[in-house]
């Protein structure tokens, strides 16, 4: 008789137990999480079923919503009138070496450090 | 306070300021203690008088000791430090003065438009004495060149700084962070979006950090 109710116990424990689990399992599941599906700014996503989504079961997977190239080509481009213009970055020793940039080429030309955009105004004589 | 701060002077100094007076109208009249040893030439003994044997300085030393003169003294100590300003402080809470230059987690760092500022010089990976850092770059999309991959292993670094100086643009830096444990190590090999995630958390006290410093680079 006892050893028939412990079955009984045993099968309720187990029942239960799996009601328990289930959201927990289901956190764990990394098809399931937000952060796994994300596209980083290099590109980078996984599959579902890759396993390399194992190295984030115990830790965030990173993703960094800004992303360069967006935020840069917000930036409208600055129009001068100068053949030759210089960007260091602003800021002074804050920002980076100072490059020349030559307009003479039509259309935008960009500093290879800070992504800025500069074209040059045509001049009617 | 300042009767507090009395009581700490009186007890430290007590001996002396009631002291002298008395004994300097005996200096007088007593003769030079006597020296315990010969002292060798050259030499400094300390404590090498004999203790007075008159009346009053016997009395005197028999009184401090019938009632516990030094014990006294001990706890006026004891209460006018119960007065005083703690010197610990409340640690996570609280934190201890940083140097602009001090080195704790890394962090990379945009400029004010948004974008990166690491353009894949790969001068940090080259200097890094413990070879912790690892950089893959390629031509982005709209044509500039940044890094594709920038990984750090926490775990080789050994926080030289070597490349945040080794840095032309200060893309790469040791930010004021010191507190990012974790409880495995593979939490602790950055990448480049924890790394950009850090600058963005940290911006501002880089950024006055280095706007401190900037003279003396």
């Amino acid at each position: 008789m006892a050893s028939k109710q412990l079955v009984n116990n045993l099968n309720k424990v187990a029942r239960c137990s799996e009601q328990l689990l289930k959201p927990l399992t289901a956190v764990r599941c990394s098809s399931t999480r937000s952060d796994i599906e994300k596209v980083t700014h290099t590109g980078q996503v996984f599959d579902k079923d890759d396993y390399r989504n194992a190295r984030f079961v115990n830790a965030k997977r990173y993703v960094n919503e800004n992303w360069g190239i967006k935020l840069i080509d917000e930036v409208p481009p600055t129009v001068t009138t100068e053949r030759v213009v210089y960007c260091d970055g602003g800021n002074g020793p804050l920002g980076h070496p100072k490059v020349y940039i030559n307009l003479d080429k039509p259309g935008n030309h960009t500093c290879g450090y800070c992504g800025l955009r500069f074209s040059k105004k045509d001049e009617h004589h | 306070m300042s009767l507090t701060m009395r009581i700490f002077t009186a007890s430290r100094n007590g001996q002396r300021m009631f002291g002298t007076t008395g004994a300097r109208m005996l200096a007088a009249k007593r003769a030079e203690p006597k020296d315990i040893v010969e002292v060798p030439k050259g030499y400094v003994y300390v404590n090498n008088k004999e203790l007075s044997m008159a009346m009053e300085d016997v009395t005197d030393r028999a009184a401090t000791t019938m009632f516990f003169g030094e014990l006294f003294r001990g706890f006026a100590v004891t209460l006018a430090h119960i007065f005083k300003e703690p010197a610990t402080i409340n640690y996570p809470f609280e934190k201890g003065p940083l140097s602009p230059r001090f080195r704790g987690e890394h962090a990379l760092r945009r400029y004010p438009s948004g974008e990166e500022r690491c353009i894949a010089c790969k001068l940090c990976e080259a200097i890094c004495p413990a070879q912790a850092i690892t950089i893959e770059a390629e031509e982005r999309a709209d044509g500039s060149r940044r890094t594709t991959r920038y990984d750090i292993d926490m775990t080789k670094c050994i926080y030289c700084g070597f490349c945040q100086e080794a840095c032309p643009v200060d893309a790469i830096v040791e930010g004021p962070n010191f507190e990012f444990s974790t409880e495995t190590h593979e939490e602790l090999l950055y990448n480049k979006e924890k790394l950009l995630c850090n600058g963005d958390k940290w911006e501002s006290e880089i950024a006055s950090n280095l706007q401190a410093d900037h003279l003396y680079r």
